[in-house]
This record gives structure tokens, C-alpha cells and sequence, in this order.
């Protein structure tokens, strides 16, 4: 998939959870928010790891 | 008479003034009173505090006058400050920005205000944040232009020590929100590593990006600030493993470093920031340093996307509880990062760690060539009132946890531009010996136009 499809694919998965979670009206409200999370996950999704060299790590200074 | 005792007691530094009153040049009940009055005429336009605890802290003064020779010792003996209002106070309120708390003693002291007390210190007041230290644009203004943003989230920290209202204020960053207020207002700012000082009371936006520390008007005060402020808190886990070093001496004799310029920052900057920042540059090369010009493996939206996906997630979840019972009395932006963070899948949450774990060694390997990285603070100059800015430069500091710090380097279209120097895990006496040489090479900026 291209980044523009990334970022289709997950939008439309951000606003179906928001419908079941916030319902439409505040799914209309957020449709600038989730665009732009959209966009923010897809350049995390693009990114080529393999597991063994980045476990994750969650907290802030090793 | 000394330059510093013909100087109004608000227009010094801590460490400056600290001087006078230890020679007792200055009461303390003096230069409170002086803070007090430059309040009086600036709060109006630049809107820094949401309160002042002027009977308190002249109350406080006055004890500290008058009981001088026992108390002489403290390193921060008549220090006023000013807390970012996420800070607990046991005797005032703290509203995070939240309007359902603007009555809310909590009772009880932060470890770091806790510490500053101890230290002499005394509390000026809470200063404004932005809603729960998110990104809701303030009430504040910046002083060297009333109708541009004083960044956030530490807004009214930056803005009142900018102003000389206080010397000294604590902030909190999360993304960028001591380093990118203290660049934007023309002041210095310290972002330590993480768990160096303790979060114990301070309200939390994220808890694995949170991280307090001092903004000031010199690298010594700075480095004053985090003697008192850093070290191991039996109610922060996150501290068990602080490292300290003596910050006070590290700047004494401070040699010019080696600087990893990190070029990937100058090809995000504005013009005029670029500009200002290769001038600074080239000053520190001129003055002795030594530079090597560096990129990074990992571009550096990515890594400001990693920040953003751990931080929304984790803001959702402490908020859950709260925003079930109050969605609307949230800032809007603010209301719309915890819906929007409680929906991310947790594959995508879980690559974001492995992103900054990467970023991390990648980071590492860059630190081993260089004592210290070298970038703009900040992408631009400081942006209207309707945003509190680009925390695109600030981030990628807080997602791996390693100190830095902003030093002034310049103006662009009349408004400050900050030098961000960072370094490795625990080398905050590096860092600091590293920024007060800028801070001698680089040419202070001119008077603030208040």
C-alpha cells in the first residue's frame, strides 16, 4: 500500500472505532483529529522493524 | 556599590541577587517586594500567573530577613519562583487548567516544591499552563510580542521569567513544553533526564514522557535550580536510579565542545530560524568549537509521530475516569486527544516504543562522536496566539529521555530564537558546562522591548 492508502485504511478504522465508542455526533466533531492521527500512525505503521533488534521499551531513559 | 546592587532587584538573576543577599546588600523582603511591583506593571499585557501569592510569599521574606544568620546556608535562601500550576502546593490551588479545579487545594507539596521550600525558596505564585500541560492555547502572551503565542505548555513560566516577574519558574514537558516556551520568550530552559527529578504531585500528561525542570534567565541559575531539584524520591520509581553530579562547579570553568550539528533540524527550520542558527554556529566554531555535521538514520517526523502515538495513548488512559464524568468541561484540544488516543490499536502503540527504542541507540551512537547535539530549538520563531507551536524539534529529547537545554542565539523578525544543545542520559554537568560556554561566546539579546 502507498502512504496515502495507510493513512485511508487507518482513518477509516480510527472513525468506525469512534463510532462505536463516542457515537456519530462526536465522531463528525473529531473527523479533523482523526485525520491527523491518521496521519501521525501511518508514518509509525511505515516504519520496517524487525522484533529482535527493537523490543519495546517504555520508559524514558534507559 | 556592585553593577548588580545598582540594578533593580527584579532585573537580576537568582544567582545574581542571591549574592547581594548573602552579603545582605538585599533584603529578601526587598527583592520580593521589587517582583511584586514589576507584577503589578506587566501582568496586564502578559497575562503569566493565575495567582500571585503576594501576603505569602512577603510573609515568607520577612521570616527569612529576619531569622538570616540560621538560615544563611540554604542554597536557595530568598529565591522567589513560580510553579507551572501542575504542581501540588499544600497551601494553594493547583487547577492544571481545568476549570472544575480552579478551587482545588490539593493538600500537600510536590517532592520538587517540597525541595525548593526546604532550599529557602520562595513560591511567588502558580503560573499559567495550558489545559492538563496539553496544547489549548493560554491566556499569556509573549512579552517581546503581545500578540504571538509564549509557546506552551509552560506558558506563563517562560513568559514571567521573560518579563523579570521572577527569576526562576518550574515547568514540565511531556513533548516540548519547557524547551519551546523558554526559546520562544528569549530565556533558557531545562529538559533533565528522565527520572532525575521527581514527578511525585506533579499532574501527569504522559507518564513515560513527563519530565520537570527549571526555566531561568542564565545557565547558572539553571544549573542552581537542578542542585536542588534532582535526585532519588522513594514516591517516584522513576528516580530510583538518578544520578547526580555537582552542576555548580561544572560550569565554572566551562571548554569549548565538540558539537554534533544534527543537519536534518536546519532542513525543517524556517529561513530566518536556519539563518540565525548557522550565524550561532559559526560564532562557536570561531570561539573554539569543534563541529561535525551529522544526519539521522530515522527522519525525523517519524520519531516526532512516536512521541505523538505514545503520548496521546497515555494521556487517554489518565484521563479515562475524568473525562467520563466531564468530557465538556475540557479545551477542546485537549478533550479531543484523549478521544481520539483511546481509539489507537495497541500494534501501533507498541510500534511506537519499538521506534523509540531504536531512535534511542541511534541516538547513543551519535552522543559517542560528540559530547553534545546541536539544533534549532524550535522550527520557527514564535507563532500567533491561536497555536502554542512546532513541538516537531522538542520531541524527540523527551521520547528518548536525555537532557536538554535552549540557550538564546539570536532574533528573527524581532522575536527570539533558541540553540538546543543536548547531551547523554545523566550528563546534565556536561550539558550545562557545554551551554554556559555558549552563553559566554554568544551575544545576549537586546532588552526586552516591555
Amino acid at each position: 500500500m502507498n502512504a496515502d492508502s495507510v493513512i485511508l485504511a487507518i482513518a477509516a478504522d480510527l472513525a468506525a472505532a469512534s463510532e462505536r465508542r463516542w457515537g456519530s455526533e462526536r465522531t463528525r466533531a473529531l473527523a479533523g483529529a482523526i485525520e491527523t492521527l491518521a496521519e501521525t500512525l501511518a508514518l509509525v505503521a511505515n516504519v520496517d522493524l524487525e522484533l529482535d533488534d527493537a523490543e519495546p521499551d517504555f520508559i524514558g531513559c534507559g | 556599590m556592585s553593577t548588580d546592587a545598582a540594578m533593580a532587584p527584579y532585573d537580576l538573576t537568582a544567582t545574581e541577587a542571591l549574592r547581594l543577599v548573602r552579603r545582605r546588600e538585599l533584603r529578601v523582603a526587598d527583592w520580593v517586594r521589587s517582583l511584586l511591583d514589576r507584577v503589578a506593571a506587566t501582568e496586564s499585557a502578559v497575562q503569566a500567573w493565575v495567582e500571585v501569592n503576594d501576603q505569602g510569599a512577603m510573609s515568607r521574606a520577612l521570616e527569612e530577613d529576619a531569622a538570616f544568620s540560621r538560615l544563611a546556608s540554604l542554597p536557595l535562601i530568598g529565591v522567589p519562583l513560580g510553579l507551572k500550576d501542575i504542581y501540588a502546593t499544600r497551601d494553594l490551588p493547583t487547577a492544571a487548567g481545568f476549570p472544575l479545579w480552579a478551587e482545588r487545594v490539593r493538600g500537600f507539596d510536590a517532592t520538587a516544591v517540597e525541595r525548593v521550600r526546604d532550599a529557602g525558596g520562595i513560591i511567588l505564585g502558580k503560573t499559567v499552563t495550558t489545559q492538563f500541560a496539553f496544547a489549548d492555547p493560554p491566556k499569556t502572551r509573549n512579552p517581546w510580542n503581545l500578540e504571538r503565542t509564549p509557546g506552551g505548555s509552560s506558558s506563563g513560566s517562560a513568559a514571567a521569567v521573560a518579563s523579570c516577574q521572577v527569576p526562576l519558574a518550574l515547568g514540565s514537558q511531556t513533548a516540548g513544553s519547557i524547551l519551546r516556551p523558554a526559546a520562544y520568550c528569549g530565556v533558557l530552559g531545562l529538559k533533565p533526564t528522565y527520572g532525575l527529578i521527581s514527578r511525585y504531585g506533579i499532574y501527569p500528561l504522559a507518564w513515560s514522557l513527563d519530565h520537570p525542570g527549571p526555566i531561568a534567565r542564565s545557565v547558572e541559575d539553571l544549573a542552581l535550580a537542578l542542585s536542588v531539584l534532582a535526585g532519588s524520591d522513594s514516591r517516584d520509581a522513576t528516580t530510583a536510579r538518578a544520578r547526580t553530579s555537582d552542576y555548580l562547579a561544572a560550569i565554572r570553568a566551562p571548554r569549548a565542545p565538540t558539537f554534533g550539528v544534527i543537519a536534518d533540524f536546519l532542513d525543517f527550520a524556517t529561513p530566518g530560524v536556519r539563518q540565525v542558527t548557522l550565524d550561532a554556529v559559526a560564532s562557536l566554531s570561531r570561539a573554539g568549537a569543534q563541529l561535525r555535521d551529522l544526519r539521522l538514520a530515522t527522519p525525523l517526523p517519524v520519531v516526532a509521530a512516536a512521541q505523538q502515538t505514545i503520548m496521546q495513548v497515555e494521556a487517554a488512559e489518565i484521563h479515562r475516569s475524568l473525562h467520563a464524568e466531564a468530557a465538556e468541561k475540557y479545551a477542546p484540544r485537549m478533550r479531543a486527544l484523549i478521544e481520539t488516543g483511546a481509539l489507537v490499536p495497541s500494534s501501533l502503540y507498541l510500534q511506537a516504543q519499538r521506534i523509540r527504542r531504536r531512535f534511542r541507540q541511534e541516538v547513543a551512537a551519535l552522543l559517542s562522536e560528540v559530547d553534545c547535539l546541536i539544533t534549532p530549538t524550535a522550527s520557527n520563531v514564535a507563532p500567533p496566539r491561536d497555536t502554542t507551536g512546532d513541538r516537531t524539534f522538542q520531541a524527540p529529547w523527551s521520547l528518548v529521555g536525555v537532557p536538554a537545554v535552549t540557550v538564546p542565539s539570536g532574533l528573527s523578525e524581532g522575536l527570539p530564537v533558541g540553540l538546543q544543545i543536548a547531551a547523554g542520559p545523566w550528563e546534565e554537568a556536561k550539558l550545562l558546562s557545554a551551554a554556559r560556554w555558549v552563553e559566554r561566546v554568544l551575544p545576549p539579546l537586546p532588552a526586552l522591548p516591555l
